[in-house]
This record gives C-alpha cells, sequence and structure tokens, in this order.
C-alpha cells in the first residue's frame, strides 16, 4: 500500500536522483565536447602533417641548390670552410700589427 | 484509511478485488454471457503489458543515466590520430620528411543509383582522361552495389568529381603514402601496396617497426638526404655517360655502421613505383650480386698482414703468367719483374695477389672473408639480400681467383661493410639504415688488429697516389681506395664475357683519420667512341667530386698538410677583420669542427 510517507520518500530519491542526472548530462556534454576537440585536433594534425609534407618537397636539395645559388649567389660549402681550432694559423693567419678590419677595438 | 485507499494502486486493487468478485457472481449464478466478461479481462491484460513495459524502460533509462560509464578512452587525441594514420612517417637523421601518410579520398559507385551510365562514364573522363570508357561503363552498370571507380584522388580531383553533380558517386577517405622528397633514397625507402603494406625495401623490410607505433610516430634513417642527393646525381650522370646498364652508389659510417647514403641507378620514385619495370626496381645496391674483381685485393692484403706473412715491402715476381691447372693468370698493369706488396696493390696485380693467397691458404682465406660478412646475407633490414655466390668446394684455382675478387659473388652492401672494418680499426659492424641513438654504444667483432688496419688504410692511400686509383684524388680530402674491373661470368657456360665488365671503386675518406667507407659501382659501362671502361676511368673521378662535395658537408675536416698546401697565393688573411686575443688555455680537450665562412 503507498502511504504518504512512501510517497515523500519517493520523492527524496527523485530530487536526489536529479542532480545526479544533471551532472551526468552534463558530463555527456562534456564528454562529446571532447570528441569533437580531438577530431579537430586530428583534423589540424593532418594539415600539419600535410604541411610537413610541401616543406619537404620545396625543400628538395637540389632546389634549394639552385634556389640559392641563382638568388643569393650562394655556393657549396669547401672543404677550405671546415676546419679544426688547431688548424686557424693555417687557416688565418694571424697578420702582426694589422688592425681589425672591423674596427672593434683590440682586446675586447 | 479511506483516503489511503483512493490512490491510483488501491484503485486497481479495488478494481481487481471488484472483478473477481464479480466473476465469482457471475459463475454463481452460471452466467454465460461472455459479451461482459471478455472486454474487461482484455483491457486489463494490456494495462498490465503496458505498465511492464514501462516499468522495463525505465529501469533501462535509469541504468543508462546513473550507471552508463563514459568512454573517455576514445576522446584521446592521440588514439584519434592514431586511427587515422597508422604508419608511421620516416625520416632522415636530419628530421628530413622521406615518407609520410596523408589523407585522400577514393572515388566508388552505386551503380544501383546511376541513372545513366554512359552519361556518369563520360563526366568522369573529364577529369580522369586515361581511365577506359567502356570499363567504366561496364562498372557503372553492373549489379553490384559497390565498384571502385579511382583510388587515392587527389583534393582538387575530388571536388571536380563532386562539382560533376552525379547520382550515385561516392567517395570514400583512405590514406596515401606520400615520399615528399621523390626520387631520393627511393630504392632504399621503398614503397606500399594498395592495402598499406611494405612491398619493398625498407617499407617492407620493417613493416612491422612503422606499423606498431613504438615509433612516435616517426623510424629515423641514418640516410643523409644531402649527401644521399650528391651520390645519386653522380651515379645517374656516370652512368649515363658509360651507358651502363645498373649502377651503385653508398656511403657509410664506419664508426657506428650507419650507411649515410646509398644510391641504386636507375632511380625511381615512390610515389609512382608500379610505372616503373622490374629491372628498374631492382636494388643494386642490396639485392644484386657481382663477382666485384679487384676491389677484393685488401682483404687478401689483410689477412696477409695480420697473420705476418707479408709486410708493405715483401717481394712478388709477376714476371710470368701464373699457371693454375689449365689456365693462367695475368696482369693487366703489370710493367716490373718484381713488385713489393705495395705495388702489387698499386697496379693491381692478380699474379702478386694469387701468391699472397697461397701463403694464406684457403681455410683462413674463407674464414677471414666469412667474418668480413662476405660468405652470407648481410643485412636484414631490407628485403631481398641475397646469398652471396660462393664456390661449392674450394680449390687452390678458387682460392687464387677469390684473392682478387673473381669466382664468388657478393653484394655492394657486403664489400661495403668489409671496408668499414678494414679502415676503422679493424672491427667489422654490421651495417645499418636506421640511425643509431648517440648515447647506444656500437657493437663489433674484431677481425684484424688496429695495426693491420693502419697499414691496410695506408696501402688504400699509395693506391689513391701512385696506383690505379689516382682519378681519385680529391680537394681537400685524402682518400684511399681500390679499382675493380672485373668481367662478367657467361650467362650459359663456365668463363668470362670479355665485353662486359662491371667497374667499381671502394675505400675510405679522408685517408689520415678514416671515418667513412665509399663505393661506387658501374655495371656494364661503355667506353666513349671505344675507349677503356675500366674502373679507373669510369667511377674514379665520381669518387673524387662525392668526397670534395659531401665531406665538408659532414664536418670533416681536411688534414693540416693539405690545408697548408692550398692556401691562398699571397698568403694573406683576408678573414682577419676582428682583433686576435692572446691564446687562452682550452680546457675542453675535443676540438670541435668549425665552420669559417660562408664561402
Amino acid at each position: 500500500m503507498i502511504t504518504q510517507k512512501h510517497f515523500f520518500i519517493g520523492f527524496g530519491c527523485l530530487a536526489c536522483l536529479l542532480p545526479l542526472y544533471w551532472a551526468k548530462t552534463q558530463a555527456d556534454k562534456m564528454h562529446d565536447h571532447m570528441q569533437d576537440l580531438a577530431r579537430d585536433v586530428a583534423t589540424e594534425r593532418q594539415k600539419v602533417q600535410i604541411l610537413e609534407a610541401e616543406l619537404a618537397y620545396l625543400s628538395r636539395f637540389e632546389r634549394l641548390e639552385k634556389v640559392a645559388s641563382e638568388k643569393l649567389g650562394l655556393a657549396p660549402i669547401s672543404g677550405r670552410q671546415v676546419g679544426r681550432i688547431e688548424d686557424l694559423d693555417i687557416v688565418a693567419p694571424i697578420i702582426a700589427n694589422a688592425a681589425p678590419k672591423s674596427g672593434v677595438a683590440n682586446g675586447q | 484509511m479511506a483516503n489511503k485507499r483512493n490512490t491510483p494502486l488501491g484503485n486497481f486493487v479495488k478494481a481487481w478485488r471488484n472483478f473477481n468478485n464479480k466473476r465469482e457472481l457471475i459463475a454463481a449464478k452460471n452466467l454465460d454471457d461472455n459479451a461482459t466478461k471478455m472486454p474487461m479481462l482484455r483491457s486489463q491484460f494490456i494495462g498490465m503489458t503496458f505498465m511492464a513495459g514501462f516499468v522495463i524502460l525505465g529501469l533501462k533509462a535509469g541504468y543508462l543515466t546513473l550507471f552508463r560509464p563514459l568512454d573517455l578512452a576514445r576522446t584521446s587525441a592521440q588514439a584519434e590520430a592514431m586511427k587515422q594514420a597508422p604508419r608511421a612517417d620516416i625520416i632522415d637523421r636530419n628530421g628530413v620528411l622521406l615518407a609520410t601518410s596523408l589523407p585522400s579520398f577514393s572515388l566508388y559507385a552505386d551503380p544501383e543509383k546511376i541513372w545513366d551510365a554512359a552519361e556518369t562514364a563520360t563526366a568522369i573522363r573529364t577529369v580522369f582522361p586515361q581511365l577506359e570508357q567502356e570499363d567504366l561503363i561496364d562498372k557503372l552498370a553492373s549489379t553490384k552495389r559497390f565498384v571502385w571507380i579511382k583510388r587515392r584522388m587527389t583534393p582538387q580531383q575530388k571536388q571536380e568529381i563532386w562539382a560533376l553533380g552525379q547520382p550515385g558517386l561516392e567517395f570514400e577517405e583512405e590514406t596515401k603514402r606520400v615520399y615528399p622528397m621523390g626520387q631520393v633514397a627511393g630504392h632504399m625507402i621503398g614503397a606500399i601496396n594498395g592495402e598499406g603494406r611494405g612491398i619493398d625495401g625498407l617499407e617492407r623490410g620493417l613493416e612491422g617497426l612503422l606499423t606498431t607505433g613504438d615509433l612516435s610516430r616517426q623510424l629515423k634513417l641514418s640516410l643523409d638526404s644531402r649527401v644521399q642527393t650528391i651520390v645519386e646525381a653522380e651515379l645517374a650522370e656516370a652512368a649515363t655517360k658509360y651507358r651502363a646498364n645498373h649502377g651503385a652508389a653508398a656511403i657509410m659510417d664506419i664508426r657506428t655502421g650507419e650507411i649515410i647514403a646509398a644510391a641504386s641507378w636507375p632511380a625511381i620514385d615512390p610515389n609512382r613505383y608500379g610505372s616503373f619495370s622490374d629491372a628498374a626496381r631492382t636494388n643494386v645496391f642490396n639485392s644484386s650480386l657481382f663477382e666485384m674483381g679487384s676491389t677484393f685485393k685488401p682483404f687478401t692484403f689483410a689477412v696477409a698482414i695480420e697473420d705476418k706473412l707479408i709486410d708493405e715491402n715483401s717481394q712478388f715476381n709477376v714476371s710470368a703468367p701464373m699457371q693454375i691447372g689449365d689456365f693462367a693468370i695475368s696482369d693487366y698493369h703489370g710493367t716490373k719483374s718484381m713488385l713489393s706488396a705495395k705495388e702489387v696493390l698499386e697496379y693491381s696485380s692478380n699474379i702478386g695477389t694469387g701468391l699472397i693467397a697461397r701463403m694464406v691458404g684457403a681455410p683462413r682465406l674463407i674464414s677471414f672473408f666469412d667474418s668480413l660478412g662476405l660468405l652470407s646475407k648481410v643485412n636484414g633490414e631490407i628485403m631481398g639480400a641475397p646469398r652471396p655466390r660462393i664456390p661449392r668446394k674450394w680449390g687452390v684455382s678458387h682460392t687464387v681467383t677469390a684473392s682478387y675478387g673473381q669466382g664468388l659473388s657478393v653484394s655492394p652492401l657486403a664489400v661495403l661493410a668489409a671496408y668499414g672494418a678494414l679502415a676503422n680499426g679493424g672491427i667489422y659492424i654490421k651495417p645499418t639504415f636506421i640511425a643509431k641513438n648517440g648515447n647506444s654504444p656500437t657493437t663489433g667483432r674484431r677481425v684484424i688488429s688496429a695495426e693491420t688496419s693502419r697499414k691496410i688504410v695506408s696501402l688504400l692511400r699509395a693506391v689513391v697516389t701512385s696506383g690505379t686509383g689516382q682519378t681519385a684524388q680529391a680537394d681537400y680530402y685524402l682518400v684511399g681506395g681500390k679499382t675493380g674491373t672485373a668481367n662478367k661470368p657467361l650467362t650459359k657456360g663456365a668463363g668470362y664475357d670479355a665485353s662486359k665488365r662491371v667497374s667499381s671503386f671502394a675505400g675510405i675518406f679522408p685517408a689520415n683519420n678514416p671515418q667513412y667507407a665509399f663505393l661506387f659501382l658501374l655495371d656494364e659501362p661503355q667506353g666513349i667512341d671505344g675507349g677503356a671502361a675500366t674502373a679507373n676511368i669510369v667511377t674514379g673521378p665520381s669518387v673524387s667530386r662525392i668526397v670534395t662535395r659531401v665531406a665538408p658537408m659532414l664536418g670533416v675536416a681536411p688534414s693540416r698538410a693539405i690545408l697548408a698546401d692550398n692556401l691562398p697565393a699571397n698568403n694573406t688573411n683576408i678573414a682577419q677583420n676582428v682583433a686576435v686575443l692572446p691564446p687562452k688555455t682550452i680546457a675542453n680537450k675535443t676540438t670541435p669542427n668549425i665552420a669559417l665562412g660562408a664561402r
């Protein structure tokens, strides 16, 4: 037999469940939002991948070499431009009493 | 209490009791009027059924609302990305992208939705004119519900198909493997098939590594795409100039076993893998076998020096052909009757090398070749590496011919790795295409002593300064190496074809501090205007240009003596534009290589 007491108990349970339901619904919405964001991240990553592939294509060695030569006047590095510190006296010998060309003061 | 009974449940119970009472009354009165009894029963039954249904739905709704777990794992962006691009990218040792997977769209049709197959086929051919009209009509008019029209379109092609507005045409999102650098290292990287599985090169050999997802989405190769480009360009130029059938060229870091560049000619572009013939797809560097000829001689010298049977001044009489059984061995380069061991290598004397091989003996020569990896498959990273062809039974003649690289066939990769062992202090290191972590130690096995290694490097250098390899002299760098010009075996029967040869050059640089081994090979080169096509002519100049170009890129410093010899004529220091401070004690004992200028 359903009494007033039962009614209030039932209503109380319902009152407790409603916030739970609300929280659950909010969590679901957040979950959906996170999924949307994850999808956006994946999409953006795909775009980054495409850009990286395009960058690699444009960075092909023979293309850069040609562009650097034609536009900037650069030439391939020579063995003379690579050396060890102890070889500096050969590669760039110190000229006695020579004033620095850049104007940097001696000793600084 | 009366009020309490006026609840719905109370009313229902009351009605049920009334119904029973009535039923008893009816039974008592023996009424046979079913017209009043059955409708009531039916309505009660339906009411109960609906109530049970609502209770079940309510319980289910409550469960879903309160107890259903959130699938948070699916929200992970990484998981999403992994799902869409399951195959790892391939990059070179400097991070340059060599292979990646990009989203693409494929076109399919549902023939049931096609109104007019001929009209649709014509429309499709405005975007894909290479497709056959009849084939398209057959597909579009079939009874199937799904037929592929075109796999892996570009975004622009997809847009153009979409703009046609033809019913029954749909798109499926797929992944396309793209090789942005085109043919750079095409043979080594390989390709994948329509199902996304590797079918050639490292794509096939490292399939497991590329698809397990343990690589942080990138596989770093040991290849340097800059060096690779230069090596490929030189190989292509030489192969074209001398009309070779095939060619291979490679550079290996002999301190780690890392392959820095590896080229095979003719080149292929993995983006168009299907358009190349089987011959073009052959990876000559990894999968072809050659009788290498005289590039084998340093191996024979190494074992003889290691066993203290000879030194560089040991004398050999090469005045007469060496008779073994039914055939005689003669020399191309024979000029003197007595040669020192050093001259035997410089002049590439087959007789002298044969005499050394006899001193070494077959068992020792075989075991030494085996320790250099010349008698077994070298590497498992690229599929298709063959086992070398070696004599079933080694007689005296096999020992002698093997000592100068005839009678057994090996891959260029095997020879390159063996040269690394000769020059790096005597440690055989298994070659690899995967970049090594700087912190992990490189393992190998000793095959000769460091002293023997030093002597071999000295002999290799002598070949380039005063022997058959003088065309390989490079600017600023000391090159050491050995030429090899070998006739090819006849395709039918025993013997050799004097008109077909393999010309190769293997060696190391810089000879004053060996860091890299190289190999350059042309298969069946043709001399220009009837001239010779020996290794010193067809491979030496290419080796010279390669070393001159790539050594500075790899940060190799020239020797002090070469720098001194190549000072500007007036010997003025044009670079001295800053004050020079007194030298300070350098705390760091390691001497870094430094770039001294832009040009």
